[in-house]
């Protein structure tokens, strides 16, 4: 393989696909990123067999096909530390060189085909959502995964595809996030009553390489992975086996308070009077009145804060309180703008919080 | 199956036998197995007889672990020629006499069937006399059968010989341990009665034991609990002993406890008295070792007799065949009591561990000590922020001081037994040579030392402490002294120099106690917050188990936790408490709940959070081989004093190791 690459559009890419490379030494072939030139374009290709993720790189002249290992760690290193526009690159049996006018690299010879296999797409059937909105739907949700693998089925996000929408739940047993957004089945593609449950770290990539809002995503759910493909790239994904709680038996069917906020009133509120909680305690008291919400929390010292904000309200007063975290997770997702209805019952009860019908957040207090 | 069994044996019916009365014999016999399990039960039984009839000296002579032979001689009030004959009998006692008589026992025996149980399973001899009496009687009694009564001219008092035992049950026999087993049994049985008579004051009798003609065991009549301990433990042991005394509703507890350098790798050194009798009881163990908790290792148990004097009414006595076991009105109470005196007794102790050098350089005793210290490191910080290097010691051959931990290496506390590589100690010939230069920066270090005549007041004037007498851990360090003249070495330790000598501190351990004491500080006030979940975590235990969890739900609920029975052996966790932060709440759950039925109690709220915060504190200490810079040096050490028991981290494991000076100067032959 020999090709010359645009620095800095070569870097960029390694950098994308370099987060599906493993952080843990797993199997060693694994560290290296795996160059594939045809007559056409270059792609890049980097998995730890949970993911993998392909790209296609621009800016890249192919004078002689052919396919390469890089080790990570050093092409990147290489690619941000020189200076120079363009690289050649030349890989053959002995290894790979590295040149540019003033600097040469050689990279031991690594075999590319020990590599693991791309994963194909598939062009049966599959859904399609626009760019900006999957990614709206993962911002909004995967901060609620569990960290804990104890409930390892929570680690991850439910990934629900109808006939013309997408929705995506995540919970940690303490909050819960579900997001939806409209989407376009082609050829029956729907997840039907098992919908795949997508490990968090797949979705963190996925946002990643989300460059361009209108740009058009497809995804494939197959038996025991999903692929997301754009124009450029294609990722792939073991899925998280186990069953996932039934989300729709814990949001609640009615409230009798509804209050409507901005989320970023409600977001400043939180943060200024959480400023007086502390780890041991973490804890916010929501106090709702005619005409105001009063945020109040206390250290185990005994510092105190109190914040007040006005908002449209008749009802009877009722107080109760959360981790003040959980509020700032969701409320650091949205734009300030945004409406946000909250809805409540009793005090011991969860709370919900909701955008339209696109987005609902479901909090349990503490006592 | 059966084809094999039909061809091979033949199995016939068991013809209809009718239901008749046993004879006396065997019901003896039964019931003899109850109380005389072994020699030991028989010595027990009949030393208690002796206690209850009032002897002032009892003589216990055995045989061959007390199989061949058991004799049991007392000087007490003797039993009358028309009595003797009942009192072969089974259920005949002169200690009660209708049963409501057994709430208020206040008689070691009451049972009234151990000298019958004991005269059906062997070849006994009862020789007595009372004080009015000036002819006294004799019976035997083998195998049950009562021998005739005749008149017998011995002092007064009761002589009972046991011989044979179980000679007429042979499987019974079949069953005993080797001789030294029972042997020891026998010994350990007459070591509980000995610590029980504690509780008659001068008037216990006097108690020897004699193990084929040699006194094995001998405590005179009016011995303190202490001086009972050192028969049972020895002189250095009793030493080391600490005297507590505490008093509930209808409780008195008395007793002595070890201090935290007397663990035991097992709870055998545990006694526990109730009412003047030994008992087992699973929940005094936990409350002993719960008022040690933090200050000892983990798997090792205190040493400890407590005294429980507690009202008749409160304890049932009467569960146990061999009275081994009783049962509190309210065990709780009870636990609560001794936990809290225990820990009372410990906490006014400051107990403090020593740093103990020895020297293992055959034939150079006066070898100096100081250097031993010198070389903890090649570094020495000084007041002047500058490290002064003191220069390599010579190759590291072996090195002719040891340092040794105190008494009992702890596990975690690995302090280095070799010195590092150019560190190595010096051939006497090197010491020679190189004394003055080393020396030299080590006065420097000392530059800040307190004089003479400082130490002769050790407290300065600016001292804020009015009552220097007193012992105060907060007040180690003299008031005006320097911060600064810190050694760290191997970037593990710290050395410091405070009013009584040299102090050796773990800068892990410390930093983790002083987290441990602030975070707890913080929660002790305030409620633990609970976190629902809007899924419950559900937690599987056996069924019976999650019963034993779920009576305690509302317990359980004042820790934070919310439980829910969720079907079987599976509970259903709706909540749990905020402090947790990342841990996962069912695994902790799971590991209380666990704790809670291993000890039948269900572990304290102070319990509980000891052993989270141990948890969260060690996790976010500093650690080990972490090079700190002057100021958190300072800062560590300044913070040591503010802690509640600056000496122990919570596992345990000993913060500081002092190495006196009173120690050093013994050393060096200046004192």
């Amino acid at each position: 393989m020999k090709i010359i690459c645009h620095r800095e559009a070569f870097l960029s890419a390694c950098q994308l696909t370099a987060s599906a490379v493993p952080s843990k030494d797993v199997k060693a072939v694994l560290r290296n990123i795996k160059a594939h030139a045809d007559e056409m374009s270059c792609s890049l290709f980097a998995t730890d067999l949970e993911l993998g993720l392909r790209l296609q790189v621009g800016g890249v002249e192919v004078i002689k096909p052919g396919k390469a290992l890089l080790p990570a760690q050093k092409i990147i290193s290489i690619l941000r530390e020189t200076r120079e526009d363009q690289l050649h690159l030349d890989a053959s049996p002995k290894g790979v060189v590295v040149k540019g006018k003033k600097v040469e690299f050689f990279l031991p010879y690594e075999d590319p085909e020990q590599f693991p296999d791309v994963p194909e797409f598939g062009e049966e059937a599959w859904h399609e959502i626009r760019a900006g909105d999957l990614r709206e739907l993962i911002r909004r949700t995967v901060f609620s995964c569990a960290t804990e693998s104890a409930r390892y089925t929570m680690t991850g996000v439910l990934f629900e595809l109808d006939r013309e929408d997408a929705r995506m739940i995540a919970t940690d047993g303490r909050r819960l996030a579900l997001a939806q957004c409209g989407a376009k089945s082609l050829g029956e593609h729907t997840t039907g009553t098992n919908p795949p449950v997508v490990p968090a770290k797949t979705l963190g990539v996925l946002d990643r390489n989300l460059i361009d809002d209108e740009e058009v995503v497809r995804i494939r759910v197959g038996v025991n992975e999903i692929f997301f493909r754009t124009d450029c790239s294609v990722l792939y994904s073991r899925l998280i086996e186990g069953r996932y709680p039934d989300y729709r038996a814990i949001l609640p069917k009615s409230a009798s308070i509804k209050v409507i906020v901005s989320a970023g009133g409600l977001l400043a509120g939180v943060r200024q009077a959480s400023i007086m909680s502390d780890d041991e305690t973490k804890r916010l008291n929501f106090h709702l009145e005619k005409g105001q919400i009063t945020f109040e929390a206390e250290t185990a010292l005994g510092g105190k804060s109190k914040v007040e904000m006005a908002i449209d309200y008749d009802g009877d007063e009722i107080s109760t309180s959360f981790n003040p975290q959980f509020l700032i997770d969701m409320l650091k997702a949205m734009p300030g703008e945004m409406e946000i209805q909250m809805e409540l019952s009793t005090s011991g009860k969860p709370v919900l919080f909701r955008s339209g019908s696109s987005y609902s957040y479901l909090v349990m207090p503490m006592s | 199956m059966s084809e094999v069994l039909s061809g091979e044996c033949v199995i016939e019916r068991v013809p209809r036998r009718p239901i008749h009365r046993l004879d006396a014999l065997t019901i003896a016999q039964i019931a003899a197995g109850e109380v005389v399990e072994r020699p030991g039960s028989v010595v027990r039984e009949l030393v208690e007889n002796a206690v209850d009839a009032g002897a002032k000296r009892i003589e216990v002579d055995f045989e061959q672990g007390g199989i061949e032979l058991i004799r049991i001689v007392d000087d007490g009030h003797g039993i009358t020629r028309e009595e003797i004959a009942l009192a072969l009998t089974s259920h005949a006692t002169s200690k009660l006499s209708k049963s409501e008589d057994l709430d208020q026992i206040q008689t070691l025996g009451f049972r009234g069937e151990a000298l019958a149980s004991i005269g059906s399973v062997s070849r006994t001899l009862l020789q007595t006399r009372t004080a009015d009496q000036t002819v006294g009687a004799q019976a035997s009694c083998d195998g049950g059968v009562l021998g005739p009564i005749t008149p017998w001219t011995g002092p007064q008092g009761t002589r009972i010989e046991v011989r044979n035992l179980f000679h007429n049950t042979p499987a019974r026999r079949k069953f005993l341990k080797a001789q030294s087993a029972e042997t020891t049994f026998l010994i350990e049985t007459v070591q509980r009665l000995m610590l029980a008579l504690s509780r008659l004051g001068a008037m216990a009798p006097h108690l020897v034991v004699r193990n084929q003609g040699k006194v094995a065991l001998e405590c005179p009549s009016g011995a303190m609990l202490r001086e009972r301990a050192e028969i049972l433990w020895g002189v250095e042991v009793a030493s080391d002993l600490l005297e507590l005394e505490a008093k509930g509703p209808g409780i008195k507890l008395t007793g002595v406890i070890g201090n935290n350098r007397l663990d035991r790798a097992t709870s055998k050194f545990q006694h526990f008295l109730v009412n003047g009798r030994w008992i087992r009881d699973k929940s005094l163990n936990h409350a002993l070792m719960e008022g040690f908790r933090g200050l000892i290792m983990v798997g090792r148990f205190p040493v400890g007799i407590l005294i429980l004097e507690v009202e008749p009414g409160l304890v049932d006595v009467n569960v146990h065949p061999a009275k081994a076991e009783v049962r509190f009105r309210d065990s709780q109470v009870v636990h609560h009591l001794v936990f809290k005196a225990v820990r009372e007794r410990l906490r006014r102790e400051n107990i403090h561990p020593t740093l103990t050098m020895t020297t293992s350089l055959a034939g150079t005793k006066s070898l100096p000590m100081g250097l031993g210290a010198a070389a903890f490191s090649p570094l020495l910080f000084t007041q002047q922020n500058q490290w002064q290097d003191l220069g390599s010691f010579g190759p590291p051959d072996e090195h002719p001081l040891a340092l040794k931990p105190p008494v009992r290496p702890a596990p975690g506390l690995d302090f280095p037994k070799e010195f590092p590589r150019g560190l190595g100690p010096p051939s006497l010939h090197e010491i020679a040579s190189n004394l003055s230069p080393k020396i030299e920066p080590l006065a420097a270090w000392e530059n800040g030392l307190p004089t003479e005549s400082r130490v002769s007041e050790p407290h300065g004037v600016s001292n804020p402490n009015p009552t220097p007498n007193q012992p105060n851990p907060k007040n180690l360090f003299p008031a005006n002294h320097a911060l600064g003249r810190f050694v760290q070495v191997f970037d593990s330790y710290l050395i410091v120099e405070i009013e009584k000598g040299v102090m050796v501190i773990d800068q892990h351990a410390l930093h983790e106690r002083i987290l441990f004491d602030q975070i707890r500080k913080r929660l002790e006030l305030g409620a633990l917050p609970m976190q629902k979940l809007l899924i419950p975590e559900v937690v599987e235990f056996q069924s019976g188990q999650a019963q034993a969890i779920l009576d305690q739900k509302t317990a359980w609920e004042k820790l934070g936790f919310e439980i829910e029975s969720f079907g079987g052996g599976a509970i259903a966790l709706g909540g749990f408490p905020v402090v947790l932060a990342h841990r996962s709440p069912s695994a902790v759950f799971q590991n209380l709940a666990e704790k809670l039925l291993q000890n039948d109690l269900l572990p304290t709220r102070e319990e509980m959070l000891h052993s989270l915060l141990a948890m969260i504190a060690c996790h976010s200490a500093v650690r080990a081989n972490e090079r700190l810079t002057p100021l958190q040096m300072e800062a560590l050490v300044e913070q040591r004093q503010l802690a509640l028991d600056p000496n122990h981290c919570p596992h345990g494991r000993p913060t500081a190791l002092l190495l006196s000076r009173q120690d050093l100067e013994k050393q060096f032959g200046r004192i």
